[in-house]
């Protein structure tokens, strides 16, 4: 079955390929080096996990693409198992349904070329309230090679999992291309905490969602000065009366580039969406954003927003945004907007006439503006917060 | 405490302060009335430092020291304190942590060791009363949500924690009904003594009822055109401003 997917994923490739700058999507990320990396395949051993662990949780590595330790287990309401030729049909539920393989190079290259994948399932009724912890590392890698990591949540009728994504790197350089797809069935409820701190890396990753009826979706992503980020978001809300809430906060320092792409997609009517993404950019850093709400036709009664707001913390950063709405159904409310800027000279005076000093006041007022998506998400087990304040104190 | 002589403050090349003149000694409260434009928040954001406001000639000696450009933390370090007109929302920033950063840079600038945490609660929840608020307000982000009473509650509650010797208080009675006055008047009345002076902006004769000022002022285009005692404030609630034209004083 696997064989299968793989097959046609190839196939999509040879004829896709990376999109390049000329695709309006694409044209601020070269993807030049992802098609000329060769997928790794040497066999470096991996011994420090223990360090990235978290307690009283589920942990998982994936190292370099691979699934360590042999996570194949089912407990009470949770099943994880790597995804091999093995599997039936019915044990590959919508795997690989919810991306489109041939209408998407970046998709097709990871199906085609993933040597190993993390499934992880939630029985119906269960709220698995451990939580589980993938890391995902990547080290030794040359700088030809690219690892294909990719993950499959699938959450049956109203069960519950809270999931933490954090992706490393050591000081190698190289290529991820990432994929992840959750599928929530009705009145299921999801919460994933994503922390990218692969600063060396060129990455680009596929986050894949479906809505059934009722479902939520709590989602925050935080990445910290990536030498090349490109995430692709894509949310289908399919069912009705469906909720989610989406975050991003992007830390951009050096010359690092983080390019943010979201989709969210109200296919049915009555569900409420929130999409809001924060950046701050020093040094030379460069942030985009392009998010677009599509509402189709029969979509009523959607509520829907896509906020950017941005921070520039020297003058050689720059941020370029584009939140767009597009609505084919008059019964809907929907709201974008965008600001980007300096410190509120107000606020920084407001500051220093309490006595507060001018380095300290900005300290405060930049993590005022990441508070807004930090006190909205429960990201204290990865110490988010507290790499926040490092990221703005080691200014 | 502190003198004006000959101060003009220009704001975007629009002269606002021109040719002002005033000395507040310890202990005494001074009160600033005048109609709108007239420059009042100039000239609290000057003396606070705000560096949009620049001093085109004249002097601000605080305390025996010129401050034309000392920065505003100095100034606040230095026992200078400016409660807002429209006090500033920071959404993120809880009251309690903004209030025990303010406290520990104010020791930090007098050489003090930072206040223990123990003690600071112990402080402010003391303080808390005072202006009729809640410790809810301490979890809350400074200023955002609050009603317009609120705020300037919470300013109060900051000049308590910074203990300031110049309090200039800009329209702090503004927009409070009558309890609220009441708490807010309370607050700085008790606040006062002989070492510490205030310069109160106002455009209210009932706040001046409890708070007995020693001088009233009126300001008209950035110039102090009378002086006087708390009649003024009762007469300017009676008469307005029309009689006060400079040409007519002049006559």
């Amino acid at each position: 079955m696997i064989n299968n997917i793989q097959n046609k994923a190839k196939q999509s490739f040879i004829e896709l390929g990376y999109p390049d700058r000329k695709s309006e999507d694409w044209k601020y990320t070269n993807t030049d080096k992802f098609s000329q990396c060769i997928p790794y395949n040497r066999d470096i051993p991996f011994n420090d996990s223990d360090s990235f662990l978290i307690d009283d949780s589920i942990n998982i590595i994936i190292y370099n693409g691979s699934v360590l330790n042999n996570h194949n287990y089912k407990i009470d309401g949770l099943t994880i198992i790597h995804l091999d030729e093995s599997l039936s049909k019915e044990s590959l539920k919508n795997f690989s349904k919810i991306v489109t393989n041939n209408k998407n190079g970046v998709v097709a290259h990871n199906t085609a070329e993933f040597t190993d994948a993390l499934h992880i399932s939630i029985d119906k009724n269960f709220d698995f309230n451990i939580p589980i912890n993938i890391i995902e590392i990547s080290s030794g890698l040359r700088d030809n090679e690219i690892v294909f990591p990719r993950i499959y949540v699938h959450l049956e009728n109203s069960s519950y999992a809270k999931i933490f994504i954090r992706k490393l790197d050591d000081n190698s350089c190289g290529c991820t291309n990432f994929l992840s797809e959750f599928y929530c069935e009705d009145s299921s409820s999801i919460e994933i905490v994503y922390l990218n701190e692969a600063k060396n890396q060129k990455s680009i990753d596929s986050l894949y969602f479906e809505q059934e009826d009722n479902s939520q979706i709590k989602f925050l992503s935080t990445s910290f000065g990536n030498d090349l980020y490109r995430s692709n978001i894509n949310v289908d809300i399919n069912g009705n009366n469906c909720f989610n809430d989406f975050g991003v906060l992007i830390l951009g320092d050096r010359k690092s580039h983080t390019d943010f792409h979201v989709n969210m997609n109200h296919n049915k009517g009555n569900s409420v969406s929130n999409f809001l993404c924060r950046s701050m950019l020093r040094d030379r850093a460069k942030g985009y954003f392009n998010g677009k709400i599509f509402v189709k036709e029969y979509a009523s009664l959607t509520d829907a927003s896509l906020n950017n707001n941005n921070l520039l913390l020297s003058n050689d950063s720059s941020m370029q945004s584009n939140p767009q709405l597009e609505i084919n159904n008059e019964d809907v409310k929907c709201a974008h907007g965008s600001t980007t800027g300096n410190l509120d000279q107000d606020s920084l005076f407001y500051l220093l006439s309490r006595s507060i000093t001018q380095s300290q006041a900005e300290q405060i007022l930049i993590k005022a503006f990441a508070n807004k998506l930090l006190d909205m998400h429960n990201c204290k087990l990865l110490s988010i917060d507290q790499k926040v304040q490092n990221w703005i104190e080691q200014k | 405490m502190i003198l004006f002589k000959d101060l003009k403050v220009k704001i975007d090349d629009k002269m606002i302060i021109n040719n002002f003149n005033l000395e507040v000694s310890p202990g005494e409260l001074h009160v600033i009335m005048g109609p709108n434009g007239s420059g009042k928040s100039t000239l609290a954001y000057t003396i606070a430092g705000h560096p949009k406001y620049s001093i085109e000639s004249g002097e601000i000696i605080y305390k025996k020291e010129l401050i034309n450009d000392m920065s505003p933390e100095e100034r606040s370090g230095n026992g200078i304190f400016l409660s807002l007109q429209y006090p500033i929302s920071i959404p993120g920033v809880k009251n309690i942590y903004f209030l025990k950063s303010a406290i520990n840079s104010l020791r930090k600038f007098q050489g003090k060791d930072e206040i223990d945490t123990i003690d600071f609660l112990k402080l402010v929840r003391g303080l808390l009363p005072l202006v009729g608020l809640d410790e809810s307000f301490l979890h809350r982000s400074v200023n955002d949500g609050f009603s317009g009473g609120e705020k300037k509650r919470n300013e109060i509650l900051q000049m308590l924690v910074l203990k300031p010797d110049l309090s200039i208080l800009d329209e702090t009675d503004s927009g409070l009904d009558i309890d609220a006055l009441k708490i807010i008047a309370e607050g700085i009345k008790n606040y006062r003594n002989e070492k510490r002076s205030f310069i109160l902006i106002t455009h209210h004769h009932r706040i001046l009822d409890s708070l007995k000022p020693d001088r009233v002022h009126i300001l008209i285009d950035g110039e102090i055109v009378l002086s006087g005692g708390a009649e003024l404030a009762n007469k300017l609630e009676k008469e307005g401003y029309g009689w006060l034209r400079k040409k007519d004083l002049n006559d």
